[in-house]
């Protein structure tokens, strides 16, 4: 990944009214790369065999389904040339329905439910897909964090993605969104991205033929990786 | 077609992702020790405010023992990641980084020890490089060489006490800042 300031379909660093964006983004620019990166030529999928779909709302069999409207997210991976990345690893986590995740740092009064993890891995097949069976997240308001932090900020329902490309070079951390979520228009994250048409890539497409008999609505969603590190250059101030 | 958006990992990634020798680099791929000098280093992140940052991932990749590119066969890693604790701290384990480093783009570089920060507040990861002060090949390197070197001295991994410890504290924000380098 290699951004300038001028890249709108990037991110800024500093988010106005995400107070930990402005207290963790450097003042200086990034310097120059001179050399190339000499990144390991893989992540170990050979360690990592995890299959290309994975069930978020059944925690194990025979335990009840997760609360909440269940979905079903697929895609691919491809890189900048449109070309599948097979074997790359997903790593993917996730609010419950209500709104709540199941880790220690999330302070929600938001009810937990027991029946749900919301975290999963998987790794892309021959042709770069993936499959996600989990249930739709909930938004959720975005406590307040002191001067500097927009009060009354909710998060739109998304789902939280890593992935590591094949080799090492190519790696996104990102997050998908659902199509016509009013809180969407509103998010400080996804808004940031200056570029109309970069933002949309971030939200999936409802698509009633991915949708299944036992009531699963479907998205489709791609992912494309940059990892290309020849072109300059990061000059961004926040 | 360019590379989708990145954001911010959020304050909830998943610990269980990390697993227990994901930080120790001298644990080859399969699952027995890989030979070489070990060394360890360890460092705290702090913010704008000095306060120190919890729960950032850090990624740490670098060349084999032997100075070379770490291969999809190979029994070492060449890369890790652990996260910061409750004292914004890390630490890694790993071998040292063969000399000298000859890149693909055939420039030599000194033996060093990439990092790659993910975490809350960071819309984007922040990437830098340790460099060890006891090679000489450190006074030739092209990459630290195009750092201004009021602030180079920074990307100097610190002895810590015994030998073959280091520290590589992190600045993100502010005075003593961390010069990054472009992702």
């Amino acid at each position: 990944m290699t951004v300038d300031q001028s890249d709108a379909t990037q991110p800024p660093r500093h988010v106005p009214g995400y107070r930990k964006s402005l207290l963790r983004s450097p003042l200086a620019p990034s310097w120059p790369r001179v050399a190339p990166v000499e990144v390991p030529a893989s992540f170990g999928a050979e360690l990592v065999t995890f299959p290309p779909t994975c069930d978020l709302s059944v925690i194990s069999p025979g335990r009840p389904r997760a609360l909440g409207q269940l979905i079903v997210v697929t895609g691919r991976i491809v890189d900048e040339a449109g070309r599948p990345i097979r074997h790359a690893l997903l790593e993917c986590w996730q609010a419950n329905s209500a709104g709540k995740y199941i880790h220690p740092a999330d302070p929600s009064p938001v009810p937990v439910d027991p029946n749900f993890e919301g975290v999963g891995r998987i790794v892309t097949d021959a042709e770069g897909r993936y499959q996600l069976r989990t249930i739709k997240p909930g938004g959720y308001a975005v406590p307040y964090d002191g001067d500097g932090q927009l009060a009354g900020w909710w998060r739109p329902p998304h789902i939280h993605f890593s992935i590591f490309g094949d080799g090492f070079g190519k790696r996104l951390v990102t997050q998908m969104y659902f199509p016509g979520e009013p809180l969407n228009a509103y998010d400080l994250l996804l808004n940031s991205i200056r570029d109309e048409r970069a933002r949309s890539r971030l939200v999936s497409a409802f698509d009633p033929d991915l949708s299944t008999a036992d009531g699963a609505l479907g998205y489709s969603h791609d992912f494309v990786l940059g990892g290309s590190r020849e072109t300059p250059l990061e000059d961004d101030h926040p | 077609m360019t590379g989708m958006a990145w954001h911010t990992t959020g304050p909830f990634f998943p610990p269980a992702f990390i697993g227990p020798t994901d930080g120790d680099l001298t644990v080859g791929r399969d699952g027995t020790r890989v030979e070489g000098d070990v060394v360890e280093v360890r460092g705290r992140i702090i913010d704008g405010e000095g306060h120190p940052v919890v729960n950032v991932i850090v990624e740490l990749w670098q060349v084999d023992p032997a100075g070379q590119r770490v291969g999809a066969a190979d029994r070492f890693r060449g890369w890790g990641r652990v996260w910061t604790d409750e004292d914004g701290c890390y630490h890694f384990r790993t071998l040292r980084p063969g000399r000298p480093v000859a890149t693909s783009g055939g420039s030599i570089r000194a033996p060093h020890l990439c990092f790659r920060l993910l975490g809350s507040g960071l819309m984007r990861p922040l990437e830098t490089e340790a460099f060890f002060p006891d090679e000489a090949a450190v006074a030739a390197d092209p990459q630290l060489a195009a750092i201004d070197p009021a602030v180079r001295s920074r990307l100097m991994l610190v002895p810590d006490g015994a030998a073959e410890m280091f520290r590589f504290d992190i600045r993100l924000r502010g005075e003593g800042e961390t010069p990054f380098l472009e992702g």
